[in-house]
């Protein structure tokens, strides 16, 4: 039988040595340099910084066995560090292919970009930038960069000068499937809201409210209540409020747009039936009405964006929208309590949960409208005006097939924010596709298939208008006037 | 893998980064003896948050998290899971002690073993829930 130094010591370098290979697989993936395909910057960024951490690793790996402890009865745990490190690395395995699959071909970038640029404008955010990643499943997912710089944090104590995470980067993952969709993809505001809530510590603000919003409904059975069942209250609030903030944070960011691709992707007009003197029915075990341990229920969530949309004088505006949609919106109003339920009926303080969250709700509100200012501290535009000035216009050229970059308003040349375009074609998309259809020969609104594609057509007219946008409103002699931007005067220049 | 997987995974993933953190200040004191600058503060942390674990006014304060033995509800599974409130108890007793550094050095270290001990079956029961299977 071997030494039984010997052998630790050499089972050590084995398994360093496994470690070496595995994180050095990883790092084949990372494309910082990679010119074809095309990469946007944040996406660069983040395959160096995978690159950097890797190399710092593999340095740290190479003297692992040197540096064990003398007494071989701690080599056990010594060696387990490695498993620690390794699992590590499955975190940021996830990611480099999910970034390496979304090149600037594969990622609505023009939108992403448009996003980016309207929460800019958000105090404290102006430096903001957002790595795109590809996700299998159909379904938004910010991917917390507080959770690698945590994860990357910790790895400093044993791998010598890691690099930092860029501390201005957002990591958003989107469905492989939607790269060139417009509308489903305003579902990534709702992403950005969630590097808002991180960024800004939401979560400490809100605990205080969270334990009063639970003493409030378990009276003197928060006492008695055992510690864990209050931890997972506790985690189900916070969760249901991070997640109910972003909602918010979305409406205000982008306006009605949001909820109705949530209405789409969730597939929420089911709840209407006009055989209901309401007209809608929440049945039992309808999807609709519960919540999960991470999320509260969908129209709970729909509920809370229209007092938001009202609170912006957004509302009228939307309820003249001809559209099966509104009234889903509509109906979330006359939802109560006592529809909501939890998913598992035998989990602990579930229902106090969903009480204590009505509680909690105006506080959530509040914390939306207490972040929403620009760096002069005024409330951030919510683009109604713009919408209400622009809307039919950008409706008239896009009914027509033309990109509404520019339209022609009171004998003046505009160029509409990304904001009133993304709502106005949205509109024309709920509303009136097949007035652009019945302009061409043989295109029949009620074939799905010839709807889609003309859905196709209006979001990429959409799409150009946005990216147009970034580009026009630098045109020299371009002039902000009241918020609007009008063209410069082209026959004056001549 | 969906989102809220990945996010409760990932609790799994810091609660084993924090145990692995004191257990190397740790490994250090036993094969040598020496108090390096991080042992103090790493011990004294993950005695706050051992004592959070049972605790209930500490659940909603924003600031207790020290480690992450005590922040959302996987973690204090875990620890509960991989050892009873009397060994709990029993280590945050050694902890002080260690911290304390009064006893002989070598009682010291024997205590600090143990903790080494506790804090690995910790790891190492998060580290399975962390880990994807096949």
């Amino acid at each position: 039988m071997p030494d039984r130094t010997k052998l630790g010591v050499e089972t050590l370098e084995r398994d360093a040595s496994a470690l070496f290979s595995f994180v050095d697989s990883v790092c084949q993936f990372s494309l910082a340099d990679s010119e074809s395909p095309a990469y946007p910057e944040p996406s660069k960024r983040f395959f160096e910084y995978i690159k950097q951490l890797g190399d710092a690793t593999k340095e740290y790996l190479s003297g692992f066995a040197a540096k064990r402890p003398s007494k071989p009865e701690l080599y056990q745990y010594y060696r387990q560090r490695l498993e620690t490190i390794r699992l590590g690395w499955f975190e940021f395995h996830l990611h480099v292919k999910a970034a390496a699959d979304a090149d600037t071909l594969n990622v609505p970038y023009a939108l992403v970009e448009a996003l980016t640029t309207r929460l800019r404008s958000v105090s404290g955010f102006d430096k903001t930038t957002f790595a795109i990643f590809h996700i299998d499943e159909l379904n938004y997912w910010e991917i917390p960069s507080s959770a690698i710089k945590e994860t990357t944090d910790k790895f400093k104590r044993y791998i010598p000068q890691p690099p930092r995470f860029p501390a201005n980067t957002g990591m958003i993952g989107i469905p492989y499937s939607q790269s060139s969709s417009l509308y489903l993809n305003f579902l990534i505001a709702h992403e950005m809201g969630h590097f808002v809530f991180e960024k800004l510590q939401l979560k400490d603000r809100l605990l205080p409210h969270i334990e009063t919003a639970l003493k409030t409904v378990m009276k003197k059975g928060f006492e008695a209540a055992s510690d864990e069942d209050l931890q997972l209250s506790k985690d189900r609030l916070s969760a249901w409020a991070e997640e109910m903030f972003c909602d918010l944070f979305a409406v205000w960011l982008i306006g009605p747009c949001y909820c109705f691709a949530y209405i789409e992707l969730f597939g929420l007009t089911t709840i209407l039936d006009d055989a209901q003197p309401s007209g809608f029915s929440v049945t039992a075990g309808a999807g609709s009405t519960i919540f999960t341990p991470s999320h509260p229920a969908d129209l709970l969530r729909l509920k809370q964006q229209v007092l938001l949309l009202q609170k912006l004088r957004w509302w009228p505006a939307i309820e003249s929208i001809k559209s099966h949609y509104v009234s889903v919106l509509s109906s979330s109003q006359n939802v109560q309590r006592e529809s909501f339920g939890y998913r598992d009926n035998d989990a602990p303080l579930a229902e106090e949960a969903i009480s204590g969250f009505m509680i909690l709700s105006p506080h959530i509100l509040n914390a939306v409208t207490d972040i929403m200012k620009d760096a002069n501290g005024k409330k951030l535009d919510s683009r109604l005006n713009s919408y209400r000035k622009f809307n039919d216009e950008i409706g008239k050229y896009l009914v027509r097939a033309v990109v509404p970059s520019t339209v022609f308003l009171d004998g003046q040349h505009w160029y509409p924010d990304e904001i009133t375009l993304l709502n106005a074609s949205t509109r024309l998309y709920l509303e009136s596709l097949e007035n652009l259809m019945e302009g061409v020969e043989e295109q029949n609104p009620h074939l799905p298939s010839h709807r889609s594609n003309w859905t196709k057509r209006l979001e990429a007219l959409t799409t150009k208008a946005i990216e147009d946008h970034s580009l026009l409103v630098r045109e020299r002699g371009a002039e902000s006037i009241g918020g609007y931007f009008k063209r410069a005067n082209l026959q004056a220049a001549e | 893998m969906s989102p809220e997987t990945s996010q409760v995974r990932s609790r799994y993933l810091a609660l084993a980064l924090d145990a692995r953190k004191v257990i190397d200040a740790l490994i250090v004191f036993v094969d040598t003896g020496e108090r390096k600058p991080d042992l103090a503060r790493s011990l004294k942390e993950a005695l706050v948050s051992l004592k959070a674990v049972k605790e209930k006014k500490e659940i909603f304060s924003p600031q207790r998290n020290k480690l992450a033995f005590s922040e959302y509800y996987e973690q204090v599974r875990t620890v509960h899971e991989a050892f009873p409130t009397t060994e709990r108890e029993q280590i945050v007793g050694k902890l002080q002690k260690v911290i304390k550094g009064s006893a002989k050095v070598d009682e010291q270290q024997r205590d600090a073993f143990d903790i080494i001990k506790f804090l690995s079956a910790i790891e190492s029961r998060a580290l399975y829930y962390y880990r994807p299977q096949p």
